[in-house]
Formats: C-alpha cells, structure tokens, sequence
C-alpha cells in the first residue's frame, strides 16, 4: 500500500502502483499524467478520477450508462489504439460529472469520455464521434429541483 | 503560424496525405474540404474549446463536494432510484 494526497479524503492508502497513466491528457489539464480511480464509498457508481500529481484536481466521474441505458461509446480507432489494446484486454468507460449547487441539475460531459485501458492502466479523454453527445447532459431527468421544493 | 493564401479550388497538402482544399467563399465563411488517410482525426476546434471548458467547470464544481455527497446520496435514494437497475 502507499498513502496518497486526496482533494476529497485527505491522506488515504491505495494499492501501490495503481495509478492510471493519461497518455492523452484531459483537456484544459495537460501536464498532469496520473490519477488514481477511486470509488466513492458513500455513493455508489461514482468515482473520483484524482490526480496523483496536484492533489487539489479531482473530477467526479461516473458509467453514463447508469443514466442513459442506450449510452454508447463512440471513439476513433486511433484512439483506442493510444490505449495499446491487445486481445482479452478489458476498456472501462466513464464520462465527467458537473455539480452545480443545485445538486438535480448535475450534468455529465457525453462528449468527451473518459477511457481507461484496465489491464495496462492507461487512460485518454476521447472525443466522442457522436454528434448529438453534449457536455452538459442532464442526469436526473425525473427529479424536481430542490430550489423549488425547498426540502 | 504559417500563413498562406489561397483562391478557391486551389488546396494545400500537409505530410503528403492530407489535402486541404477551399471549395469556396462565401460572404464571411469559407467552406474547406479535407481528404485525409481515415486514421486522421478531424474535428472543429469548438469542440476541444467545449470540452475544455466543461472540464475546467467539472474540476471546480467538486470544491464543495465533501457535503454534496451526503445530498446526492439522497436524491439518488429518494427520486433516482427507478434509475438503478
């Protein structure tokens, strides 16, 4: 085990070398390499993609197909071959959620994907070739907003 | 950056296997056509900006994350639950 420096946890132990190596950065976010996946204990589904190098970049990241059953990902073969897939290598998708202060109207980013090579622990964020995948889809689509109902 | 003139219909080739051609202009935009080896990606640059941008919001929207969670949870036990499988 080794102990990582977490914007959500502080300090906590994680299996050594587990980190995700990004071979292609996440946008805005270039030069930082490394993230660890780590699962929200208290809410299930939901992961934060932490950064190994700055411990205050964090994203929440989540498998869209949980909110959108029909999801497909959708990503060019030139990218799936910077995750040096090889046969009986497994891909794991996920997408970035935005959380507003109004928690219903959290949003996931379909557009541009998070994909991770799970056997060789390498990551890209995609750029989907669906045209109709936004950044800003909404999650909860049958919930009321708590502005409205004030709890 | 390199710039170069171009009228309609003439093209420029990039690395020998991308050409990109002005088919016309128009007013205020120019309509280009790209014929590239299918390995090259292509998309419009708005694009990568939207990501970006939607990135840089996600990246700050977890600063108060800690209490969310709890809230979250909620919502997902209460409403979201059809969700689930």
């Amino acid at each position: 085990m080794e102990t990582i420096k977490t914007k959500a946890y502080g300090e906590i132990q994680v299996e050594k070398d587990t980190e995700i190596f990004f071979k292609r950065e996440i946008l805005g976010f270039e030069g930082f390499k490394y993230y660890y996946l780590i699962e929200m204990g208290d809410l299930p589904n939901f992961y934060w993609l932490q950064s190994k190098e700055e411990p205050e970049l964090a994203f929440i990241v989540v498998n869209p197909r949980l909110f959108k059953p029909d999801y497909v990902l959708n990503i060019d073969a030139s990218d799936l071959q910077l995750l040096e897939l090889e046969d009986g290598e497994e891909i794991v998708d996920f997408v970035i959620v935005n959380i507003p202060e109004d928690v219903t109207k959290m949003t996931m980013n379909l557009l541009g994907p998070i994909v991770i090579n799970a056997n060789k622990r390498i990551g890209i964020q995609a750029i989907s070739l669906s045209n109709d995948y936004g950044t800003k889809v909404p999650i909860f689509t049958n919930l009321e907003s708590t502005e409205n109902k004030g709890e | 950056m390199l710039v170069l003139s171009r009228k309609e219909e003439e093209s420029i080739i990039i690395n020998d296997n991308i050409e990109i051609k002005i088919i016309g202009v128009k007013q205020d935009q120019v309509k280009i056509g790209i014929i590239a080896p299918k390995d090259v990606k292509i998309f419009r640059k708005e694009i990568y900006d939207e990501i970006q941008s939607a990135n840089i919001a996600a990246a700050s929207s977890t600063d108060k994350l800690a209490d969310l969670a709890e809230n979250i949870k909620d919502k997902l036990g209460k409403g979201g639950k059809s969700k689930k499988k």
